[in-house]
């Protein structure tokens, strides 16, 4: 084998892009992920954009608190056994 | 597991009666939990369940966007790829303005607006980290059928929330 690494294209990092932001890429993917990352601009943007979309969305979701109401309603409910 | 009720019923009190619901049947259940580690994915399939059988049926208001409508041409549809375009902004960093703009109020109603098989998916799989592997196990579904309709259903959150964008001239 030669020492040359292997630059996949943008189509295949975008995929690799997303394996890595949900915490499901393996170690010699995210090699590849990163050879491609040191020679293309446009997918360090976008993974920086897909990154903050991700995070934005996760905030949204989590300014959801539960209810006290529920809290009172799931405790009296158990109350009953 | 009042979040993921939320987002499928996406009404309070609805999500309320869910996580009651569940979280009573899941106190009778829980002697057969074998592995008690996977009490998480255990309840949010019940959960689940119980959506599937209770509330699936019932007619929903607001704003349902038929799938096809919004995919029609490209379901591989990226915002950045959109954003990326020339003569979209004046702004140098157009992606990030973008995001700046968007409210809560606004990603929240694209988030509604998910038709229900791919709703379920990304909010466990995006908002909730729930691995390809539990998801597959709470909505029943293959893994690969998981992965798909994640793809999809990414494509589709990103679509509405451009037009969205497009709606309050974010964009031109």
């Amino acid at each position: 084998m030669s020492g040359k690494k292997y630059i996949i294209p943008c189509t295949q990092a975008v995929k690799k892009m997303f394996e890595l932001l949900e915490g499901k890429i393996e170690l010699s993917e995210r090699d590849k992920l990163d050879v491609h990352l040191d020679t293309c601009r446009e997918c360090c943007n976008r993974l920086e954009f897909e990154s903050l979309l991700r995070k934005k969305l996760q905030t949204v979701n989590q300014e959801e608190k539960v209810p006290t109401s529920l809290e009172k309603k799931i405790s009296g409910l158990l109350k009953t056994f | 597991m009042y979040r993921v009720s939320l987002r499928l019923t996406r009404d309070h009190m609805e999500a309320e009666d869910l996580v009651a619901q569940a979280s009573l049947l899941a106190w009778e259940k829980f002697p057969t939990l074998k592995n008690h580690q996977s009490f998480k994915f255990w309840v949010l399939r019940i959960c689940q369940n119980l959506f599937i059988t209770k509330y699936r049926k019932q007619k929903r208001e607001g704003r349902v966007l038929v799938e096809s409508e919004l995919l029609s041409e490209d379901e591989d549809f990226s915002l950045f790829e959109q954003l990326s375009s020339p003569l979209i902004f004046y702004s140098t960093s157009p992606e990030k303005e973008f995001l700046n703009k968007i409210s809560s109020e606004q990603i929240n109603l694209a988030l509604d607006s998910l038709p229900e098989k791919y709703k379920s998916i990304v909010t466990l799989c995006c908002l909730e980290d729930v691995p390809y592997q539990e998801a597959a196990i709470i909505l029943d579904l293959p893994i690969g059928t998981v992965r798909s309709r994640l793809h999809r259903g990414k494509a589709i959150l990103q679509k509405l929330l451009w037009d969205l964008g497009k709606e309050k001239r974010y964009v031109r």
